[in-house]
């Protein structure tokens, strides 16, 4: 095949994707449509720092990627009562709660991109995203490894699917009988020889992402909750154990290259992908990585986790916040913020719980399955402890002019690249996104423009004050912010 | 000849790209790039609904700094690439799986189509962006060098590579 036929091929094929669902090209959105489309993305990552349930704004297009899991060492059930809670919604009591961890490369050669900080924003079609759920035998996972699917449908009870390493498939069978329905969590193996490992949507979660680039391949960090880390092991390939910055660390090979899984000190959860063009010096990379703490040597100022008091991350109980969110929904367990929903039908999302709020205060709430909800632009005025909004006045419609203010046009800044900003970015990483209501860190260099990007849930004192030394670096975006 | 066929491509498919005006209006802006920003992340993605959603996001994300931008297509194509970049990478774990579990299962394009997107999704995502961008979306190797941050001969290093690899993934 000759390079004109492989690019007629290549044209055809994506002219029929690009022709699939082509009536959809909508009109020019008003500042008021683009600005709830915003935060309809910020939302969904606020939704996950609030540690509550996730909503996203998704597309039903019947794509490939609702395609189901499986895997021959694949069984599925589908329990009648199983839980419809979802990770989030009560925090695992289990896994412990995160103190932000991170790692670097250090290998000659090797240029580190922008890091990227997200909680999920990715489209996923409905019903939504599949739990994961995933034990480890005490001895070792190569003695035992079970990996719990929970896979959302469209109208009735999750599909569960089980995958195992290390398990013959009585010895599967068995554990996997032992898997029950909690009350915290969704499921708990209740056996003194497993370990919950951890537990989170796949594709979801806060993640912070970076790239190290060379002339001969990539390998990329990835730090942040647990998704799916895990069940590539069991899908039937193997493993071989390794160390890693200090942890014990799983690797793997497929197609693309070398991967290494391991839980962070802190909880947490990294990865480490080694292209495969670097197959050569796995090893020597591996070795290569290493921890950086939050006062690590590549920050340049002293705000880090460690040196915010503590007493300063609690919101005041007398400060009015407004702020404009996509609705509001309550599943059964009471009002919550929406940031943004999962369009199954009823939706799911909701995330920071709704005090002061009667849905006699809005005429456009809908009602399925015991679940009420409203959606579209709503600005919310109230304050908030730090767990509960209790609204001081009713919803309203926000008016263009209410809008949040656009960010200021940055100023070109001669020499401006992304490593003239990393270190900024590594303020932002540092900080303790989980108390100071964080969602989103990035940095983001263009035709010598070049600024550090954060989105917040609240415009509190201590978020000012942990950001305060980075001046104008940074661009700031926040939901709720003080009124007045 | 493998080089000069790819200098002729890149000679005859260079892109009519309308020019916004000098004083930006966004709506303007919006109504003239949109459709482009839609093509442009289906090109990397391989997915219309994803790529609409990227779209959206990218013209949100250029909105703020649309007034102070010299080149708000360069911004916009920039944006639509690291959004991209972003997608695939938190993707292509799940994807990979899921392609495996959906082999030989019926999908909603031909099989030749099928069997090019397989072959583009095996690709570098730099790769994958060269040579759908350049063949596909239209753009010059010195566009594709400014989205993907490198220099316009590493552009063509992609794409020749890009090449080599899908003959091979699509002569298998």
């Amino acid at each position: 095949m000759n390079d004109d036929e492989l690019i007629r091929r290549m044209q055809h094929a994506l002219d029929e994707v690009h022709a699939a669902d082509n009536s959809s090209a909508p009109a020019v959105p008003s500042r008021r449509g683009l600005a709830s489309g915003r935060w309809i993305a910020i939302a969904a990552t606020v939704v996950l720092v609030a540690g509550t349930a996730v909503g996203l704004v998704v597309r039903h297009n019947g794509s490939p990627s609702t395609a189901p899991i499986t895997s021959d060492a694949t069984t599925t059930v589908s329990p009648s009562t199983a839980p419809t809670t979802r990770p989030g919604t009560e925090p695992s009591t289990s896994v412990p709660a995160p103190t932000a961890s991170w790692y670097v490369l250090d290998a000659a050669g090797f240029v580190p991109s922008q890091a990227i900080t997200e909680g999920c924003c990715i489209p996923v079609p409905a019903p939504g995203p599949t739990t994961e759920m995933a034990w480890g035998a005490s001895s070792g996972l190569k003695n035992g490894l079970l990996v719990l699917l929970i896979q959302p449908t469209m109208n009735g009870a999750p599909v569960l699917k089980y995958m195992s390493y290390g398990l013959s498939a009585t010895e599967a069978a068995a554990i996997e009988a032992e898997v029950q329905p909690g009350s915290g969590l969704p499921y708990v193996l209740a056996d003194p020889g497993w370990e919950l490992l951890g537990y989170g949507m796949q594709q979801m979660g806060n993640q912070t992402t970076q790239e190290y680039g060379s002339t001969s391949g990539s390998v990329t960090i990835t730090v942040g909750d647990y998704r799916d880390h895990l069940s590539p092991l069991a899908l039937g390939g193997t493993f071989d154990v390794v160390a890693v910055a200090g942890s014990t660390g799983y690797r793997y090979t497929d197609d693309l290259g070398t991967h290494v899984v391991w839980r962070a000190p802190s909880g947490q959860w990294a990865s480490l992908f080694i292209s495969a063009s670097l197959a050569s010096r796995v090893d020597e990379l591996i070795a290569d990585v290493h921890e950086a703490t939050p006062t690590s040597p590549t920050t340049t100022s002293s705000v880090t986790a460690t040196t915010q008091p503590s007493t300063t991350t609690q919101p005041s109980t007398t400060t009015v916040y407004t702020g404009i969110v996509n609705g509001i929904i309550d599943d059964g367990h009471g009002p919550k913020i929406a940031f943004a929903f999962l369009t199954s039908l009823p939706p799911q999302g909701g995330s920071i719980p709704l005090a002061g709020f009667d849905w006699s205060m809005i005429d456009t709430e809908q009602t399925l399955n015991g679940v009420t909800w409203t959606t579209g632009a709503l600005q919310l005025t109230g304050t908030w402890d730090g767990t509960t909004f209790t609204l001081t006045k009713p919803p309203v419609a926000p008016l263009p002019a209410t809008q949040p203010p656009t960010p200021a046009t940055i100023v070109p800044t001669p020499g401006c690249t992304t490593a003239s900003v990393q270190p900024f970015l590594n303020q932002l990483t540092a900080l303790d996104a989980q108390q100071l209501g964080i969602v989103v860190t990035s940095d983001r260099t263009y035709d010598g423009y070049c600024d550090v990007q954060l989105t917040a849930t609240f415009d509190t004192p201590a978020l000012r004050q942990a950001i305060a030394p980075l001046g104008d670096k940074v661009d700031v975006t926040i939901v709720f912010s003080p009124v007045g | 000849m493998q080089a000069d066929t790819l200098k002729l491509q890149a000679t005859t498919m260079t892109p009519s790209e309308p020019r916004p005006a000098t004083t930006v209006d966004f709506d303007e802006f919006f109504r003239t790039y949109r459709a482009m920003a839609v093509r442009w992340a289906t090109a990397l993605v391989g997915n219309r609904a994803v790529a609409e959603e990227l779209a959206q996001d990218a013209m949100e994300a250029v909105r703020p700094k649309l007034p102070g931008l010299d080149n708000p297509a360069g911004y916009l194509r920039r944006t639509v690439v690291n959004r991209a970049n972003s997608w695939h990478r938190w993707h292509a774990r799940s994807q990979r799986r899921e392609l495996r579990s959906a082999a030989g299962q019926p999908t909603a394009y031909t099989q030749t189509t099928n069997e090019m997107l397989g072959a583009l999704a095996s690709l570098p995502y730099q790769q994958r962006a060269a040579v759908a961008l350049r063949y596909w979306a239209d753009w010059t190797d010195e566009q594709i060098a400014d989205a993907l941050g490198c220099a316009p001969a590493t552009v063509r290093v992609l794409l020749h590579r890009a090449m080599a690899t899908l003959k091979k993934e699509i002569s298998e």
